[in-house]
């Protein structure tokens, strides 16, 4: 019942308000490099290549709403260090307040599975992000800062501190769009018995997609 | 000062009168003469004719009067026989007013033969006063008439204030013709409101002799007023079609500043202890915005024009040349029922 029910309001929803839409569908490459610093044992790096799809969709002219997610697999580089799998899994909204400037928020799933066991981060990020139009408008610098208040770690403390920034290039041509994005996540962990504790996760990102219907 | 003011007043309330009746006297007795040269009481009528001819006259003698005096002066003596006499009279009068001519229902033959080789031996030419006209170029003519004494080449020509002159008239003639003017000048177009002067120019078959004559007059343009069109655009009602000199150099600022940032935030936001993979991505990302500056550098120098703003431009401009179009085929629709008034004017200017 519950399922008929859910169907009828979906076809409900009206014909031209989805037509309005304009989405872009990318396919993503990224290189993660993800460093640990913990107490006396050492920094540890993982890097590695992940990839996955995003998908955009623009129901008004000043609202975007992105999901991404990705798949990878991050090498250990340095000793005693474990290789992972990585899984993320980003949702999050942006409302531009001028043509330059957007707010954005934003939560992410992430999960790091290990031969020992499985950790999972779940976040929450609130920023803006500022685009600067270059050859005419056919590509924009980007600069995004934000500060994620809730970060919550499977089996482990919260970080007490966390932030990302990212800069990049996004380029769009006739139903061509894509984007070169570097960004940086850091988690400071409250001081333990064993020591410090800090992470961050460097990404360098490749998007190439199409946007439709537009 | 009061008692000069009270004669020059005195003095025009005794002689105003005076000369209304001198004149008054000399039609009297112009009249007189005439009607005595009617009942063929010539020698009379010569008296009193010398009398408004002669230089001791006390009388005031318009130049109507005494071109009058000098007809009837030939007549008489070409009825008496005397026929150099009658000539020098009647060329006198011709000369003052080569329009002058004997009726032929009050002259005889023999008068009007004296009067014809007067003529032959004194040349002239005039053009007859004009009266205020009205005329359509469309479908209207002004007529001036015009004389010459005898056979002549015979010249008209229309002069504006700035000299151009337009040929109304080159032929031959002989006595008196209409000519009509179209309004038009040689350029085709109708006379622009203004003074203008009619100039008559003849030279002679018989004695070689050469008169002119000339008349002038105003014209004016009676239409509905015409609209100005609207002026250029100046640069302030335009949008800048080039970016400035210094847009290639922000373009390459911004492609520095995704590597500036890309390398600042492991620095700024990294945490201090760790960060060489970050570094590495980063230098990625920084060598990617110097080449995409770089780029940007070069492409805006070899694109400089603003594309949006010069199709605005075009815009603005062919809506102005088109409403301008819409008022020069409104001033042409006025300009061509335009009607001419002509006046006759006194002088090349007020």
């Amino acid at each position: 019942m519950r399922t008929r029910l859910f169907l009828l309001l979906f076809c409900a929803l009206p014909a031209s308000a989805v037509a309005q839409v304009t989405w872009t569908a990318s396919g993503v490459l990224m290189v993660v490099s993800d460093e640990i610093q913990f107490g006396g044992l050492g920094d540890q790096r993982v890097t590695g290549v992940a990839v996955g799809a995003e998908i955009v969709a623009m129901p008004l002219r000043n609202t975007e709403f992105r999901g991404q997610i990705s798949a990878g697999h991050l090498n250990s580089d340095t000793p005693a260090t474990d290789s992972r799998g990585w899984t993320d899994i980003q949702l999050g909204g942006s409302v531009f307040a001028t043509n330059w400037l957007a707010f954005q928020l934003g939560a992410d799933a992430r999960g790091y599975s290990t031969v020992v066991g499985d950790q999972r981060w779940i976040s929450l990020s609130a920023g803006a992000e500022a685009r600067a139009p270059l050859f005419d408008n056919a590509a924009q610098a980007v600069f995004r800062a934000s500060f994620l208040p809730l970060v919550g770690v499977s089996n482990h403390t919260n970080p007490d501190f966390a932030v990302s920034a990212a800069t990049g290039l996004r380029f769009q041509r006739k139903k061509l769009q894509g984007a070169v994005l570097f960004s940086l996540e850091r988690y400071s962990f409250p001081s333990s018995s064993l020591g410090a504790h800090a992470e961050q996760v460097a990404m360098l990102s490749l998007q190439l997609g199409v946007r439709f219907p537009k | 000062m009061r008692l000069r003011l009270a004669a020059c007043a005195a003095w025009v309330a005794l002689a105003a009168p005076a000369l209304v009746q001198a004149q008054a006297n000399t039609d009297e007795t112009l009249k007189k003469a005439v009607e005595l040269y009617q009942e063929l009481q010539v020698e009379r009528a010569l008296v009193l004719l010398r009398q408004v001819i002669s230089p001791s006259s006390p009388f005031v003698v318009s130049s109507a009067q005494r071109v009058e005096a000098y007809k009837y002066l030939g007549a008489a003596h070409a009825i008496l026989g005397q026929s150099d006499s009658a000539s020098v009279y009647f060329r006198a009068a011709i000369e003052r007013d080569p329009f002058v001519d004997l009726d032929a229902q009050a002259f005889t033959a023999v008068e009007r033969a004296a009067f014809a080789e007067a003529r032959q031996r004194t040349f002239g030419v005039a053009v007859r006063p004009i009266a205020r006209t009205r005329i359509d170029p469309r479908t209207e003519r002004m007529t001036f008439v015009l004389l010459s004494t005898h056979a002549c080449a015979l010249h008209a020509e229309i002069r504006d204030g700035k000299g151009a002159i337009t040929t109304i008239f080159e032929s031959e003639n002989e006595g008196v013709r209409e000519i009509q003017w179209d309004g038009l000048l040689s350029d085709g177009h109708v006379a622009p409101a203004g003074r203008y002067e009619l100039v008559v120019r003849g030279q002679s078959h018989l004695t070689d002799h050469v008169d002119s004559a000339r008349l002038f007059l105003d014209v004016e343009l009676d239409r509905p007023p015409l609209e100005d069109t609207l002026p250029s655009l100046r640069a302030a009602d335009l949008l800048p079609e080039h970016y400035p000199a210094s847009a290639a150099s922000i373009e390459l600022a911004k492609g520095l500043g995704i590597a500036v940032t890309a390398l600042a935030v492991p620095l700024a936001v990294g945490d201090n202890h760790l960060g060489t993979g970050a570094r590495g991505l980063a230098g990625v990302m920084a060598v990617g915005g110097i080449g995409i500056g770089v780029g940007g550098f070069v492409w805006r120098r070899q694109h400089n024009e603003i594309a949006v703003n010069i199709a605005e431009n075009t815009r603005r401009k062919a809506e102005r040349d088109a409403k301008n179009g819409d008022i020069q085929r409104r001033n042409e629709q006025r300009v061509a029922i335009t009607a001419l008034v002509i006046t006759p004017a006194a002088g090349v200017g007020p």
